[in-house]
């Protein structure tokens, strides 16, 4: 067991309850109102906090992670696949790096 | 829930069963994951894993965005308790995933067969069976549709972890941006439809930033930020933007 491997088991020893517990415990009862709520913005709240400010130095250099950041939010507004952001945002860093030094 | 009614209609209510239906209606499932399950490989490649490792972590976790998080807070240097706290409240959403599908599934099956049955859910295979006509579901449908998405993401991990190492090396450095462009790939089409969304998603990054830029704070570990931040804005959704009440999915 690599220390990845048990951080793997330990990482399943905390989603499966999440997974599992509901259907023995919750089974028709409402969550109330408030943690609904709360629960709904957990996605988007931490995909804000991990993108900004990290972002910026995601290759180690600030011109072409910029260039990266960029052109996957436009792809992304725009509605495109997830692969297109992905491949378009890694082409735009490489050719910006390119250009500017990674 | 009253079990004497319930048991009583069952014969009459259609249900959706069937392993091989369940295969069938879960190949979108299938489409759906191959870029994420590549792009997880990536990363797990960036992160510095081992195939063995990428190919475990995705086959016992099987939690997209939790092994993002995961993967990326390895990078950053976090330690092991961060991790896996961060994933337990990634994962909090799908309390709710799994008490909506409880309702869903034939009276009177096994603890392990429904337990087994919510370990596999995802966000994807949890919206598919939500769709079905049929208002109860069959374990062996839900094995059938589970276990597409399951096979999926663990062979494309593997598929984009060794994809990665026919790449010369300053495109490696290029995938660097890969998790940025998924999250960011992730965010935008929801917080361009709802605006309290985006308001909850600029605070997270607001919040974030402040943390890490703010002198008495920048000894904070990465990990136990992000999560303060994402804590701190999805309060202010829940308080300024409550969700309306909705009516109750079937």
């Amino acid at each position: 067991m690599t220390k990845i491997m048990i951080l793997s088991v330990l990482m399943m020893c905390v989603t499966a309850p999440s997974r599992i517990l509901p259907v023995f415990f919750l089974g028709e009862r409402k969550l109330p109102p408030f943690v609904e709520s709360l629960l709904h913005y957990i996605p988007y709240a931490v995909l804000g906090a991990l993108i900004f400010p990290d972002v910026l130095t995601a290759t180690g250099s600030l011109y072409s992670s910029a260039a990266g950041a960029i052109t996957a939010i436009i792809l992304g507004w725009y509605g495109r696949g997830i692969l297109v952001v992905l491949v378009g945002g890694i082409l735009a860093t490489y050719i910006s790096g390119y250009f500017f030094g990674m | 829930m009253d079990a004497a009614k319930e048991i009583t209609n069952v014969n009459e209510t259609p249900v959706a069963k069937g392993f091989a239906y369940g295969l069938r209606t879960g190949t979108p499932i299938a489409l759906g994951y191959i870029p994420s399950a590549l792009a997880c490989g990536i990363l797990c490649k960036t992160a510095g894993l081992t195939a063995l490792e990428s190919l475990f972590m995705s086959l016992i976790v099987f939690a997209g965005a939790s092994q993002f998080v995961a993967l990326n807070l390895i990078m950053i240097g976090s330690a092991i308790p961060e991790i896996v706290l961060a994933t337990a409240v990634l994962n909090m959403r799908h309390v709710m995933m799994s008490s909506s599908i409880a309702r869903r599934l034939v009276p009177g099956i096994g603890a392990l067969k429904k337990s087994w049955i919510c370990f596999e859910l995802t966000d994807e295979s949890f919206s598919i069976a939500s769709m079905q006509k049929e208002p109860l579901l069959a374990p062996e449908f839900m094995f059938g549709l589970n276990i597409v998405g399951h096979c999926t993401w663990v062979i494309g991990t593997v598929l984009g972890f060794y994809g990665t190492s026919v790449l010369p090396q300053n495109v490696q450095d290029s995938m660097g941006i890969a998790l940025y462009a998924l999250f960011i790939g992730l965010l935008l089409p929801s917080v361009r439809k709802s605006r309290s969304a985006l308001i909850v998603a600029a605070a997270g990054m607001g919040l974030s930033a402040l943390i890490k830029w703010t002198p008495c704070f920048e000894d904070m570990n990465r990990g136990i930020a992000i999560m303060t931040a994402t804590g701190l804005a999805a309060l202010l959704g829940a308080v300024v933007f409550p969700l309306e009440k909705k009516e109750e999915v079937r």
